[in-house]
């Protein structure tokens, strides 16, 4: 077939296409995987037991999931099409990370020496580093799925911010089980977390949105 | 392309013209002269790709720009499958790479309507009836016996297949 009857043929009854289909796309898919993560809460780890008298703690912590989502929404509706100018989306993400590295410091010179490692790291081993992970999993399934279709041309920085935002989402759902109410905990080691979901996301994800 | 995204076809087509020299003048440059025979190859791929991706191309940038974004997603494809096809261009030749080639359309070394009969049935006949014999949708639907949006959507899905066994094909 000649280019120029490939190019007639492509483009008959072409038709009108929507406007915003990458951004809605992205919300759909990660409104499902939230949804899906919330799910999983009470199924995998029970939600806290003070979850009632607790609840302004789990919306200040869900917020900081908020935040971080909306900090990374921007690089991942950039990366998920062809043509990305990145360097002006980096802003929100870099600022979102700075600000919790400050707020883990000011929490840290706020508490006093003695408490300071409990607050860090409260009874042994952060378990929110593989639980938001966990949780991220459905999420990060459905932005890949929603990706894919959009033709993006770099794989490995857009498996990134696939995987940021599904962890700050899944940070979200995570809040309402989490028993660590402490600031510091929350700006160190959720962080930790989403960062985690982002290198995996860079390796997997990446490899996955290949199109 | 704005007006081919709100439904003008023949602006569409128009664009996708356009696009087609541009994209010749492109690979032509960056390939080396023993490879020159994927070319058109490469250019029949990127205008399926630009197809299937149009309605991520945000109306407010550079066409350009998007354009070569996905004209080099699948150069660096071909040169992942043929690493032998990397042109490394020596400084004295380095002139040529701004000369502005009027490259003629070639001929493709692969048959893309040849390869829709890999397709599933219902999904080749909604692409030979509407993309190359000119019925509408709906006719198409008559025709076939089954809704427009099932078209449509059979046409969108032949085309994803298409793109994949391409891409198959040239390892």
């Amino acid at each position: 077939m000649k280019t120029e009857n490939l190019v007639a043929a492509l483009a008959r009854g072409a038709g009108a296409q929507k406007r915003g289909v990458v951004e809605r796309r992205i919300v759909i898919a990660a409104g499902l995987g939230l949804a899906a993560a919330i799910g999983l809460v009470p199924l995998l780890f029970g939600f806290r037991d003070d979850l009632g008298s607790s609840i302004p703690v789990v919306m200040l912590k869900g917020a900081f999931g908020l935040a971080a989502a909306a900090a990374a929404a921007p690089l991942l509706f950039e990366l998920a099409r062809p043509n990305t100018q990145i360097r002006h989306v980096f802003a929100p993400a870099m600022l979102f990370a700075v600000v919790s590295v400050v707020i883990a410091a000011a929490a840290l010179l706020l508490t006093p020496p003695e408490a300071r490692m409990h607050a860090w790291v409260g009874g042994g081993v952060p378990e929110c580093l593989y639980r938001i992970p966990l949780l991220a999993l459905p999420i990060a399934a459905a932005l890949t799925l929603a990706v894919r279709g959009l033709g993006p041309t770099r794989l490995t920085l857009a498996g990134a911010a696939i995987g940021a935002t599904s962890g700050a989402l899944a940070a979200i759902a995570y809040a309402s089980c989490c028993p660590m109410d402490s600031a510091l905990y929350v700006a160190s080691w959720y962080l930790a977390a989403i960062l985690f979901c982002a290198a995996i996301g860079a390796l997997v994800i990446g490899r996955a949105l290949k199109w | 392309m704005c007006r081919a995204l709100d439904g003008d076809d023949g602006a569409y087509q128009h664009f996708l013209l356009g696009a087609s020299k541009l994209l010749r003048a492109f690979f032509h440059r960056k390939l080396v002269e023993r490879d020159r025979a994927h070319v058109e190859d490469l250019v029949q791929e990127t205008l399926l790709a630009i197809h299937l991706h149009r309605r991520s191309y945000d109306r407010m940038r550079p066409i350009g720009a998007w354009l070569y974004a996905i004209a080099r997603y699948k150069l660096v494809d071909h040169f992942r499958k043929h690493p032998s096809a990397r042109s490394f261009i020596p400084i004295d030749a380095v002139a040529d790479l701004f000369a502005v080639e009027a490259a003629d359309a070639g001929d493709p070394s692969r048959d893309i309507a040849a390869l829709l009969s890999a397709l599933p049935e219902k999904q080749s006949q909604s692409i030979r009836l509407v993309k190359l014999e000119d019925l509408t949708a709906k006719q198409a639907a008559a025709r076939m016996g089954v809704s427009e949006a099932d078209v449509k959507i059979s046409i969108h899905r032949g085309l994803k297949k298409l793109m994949a066994l391409i891409a198959k094909d040239k390892t």
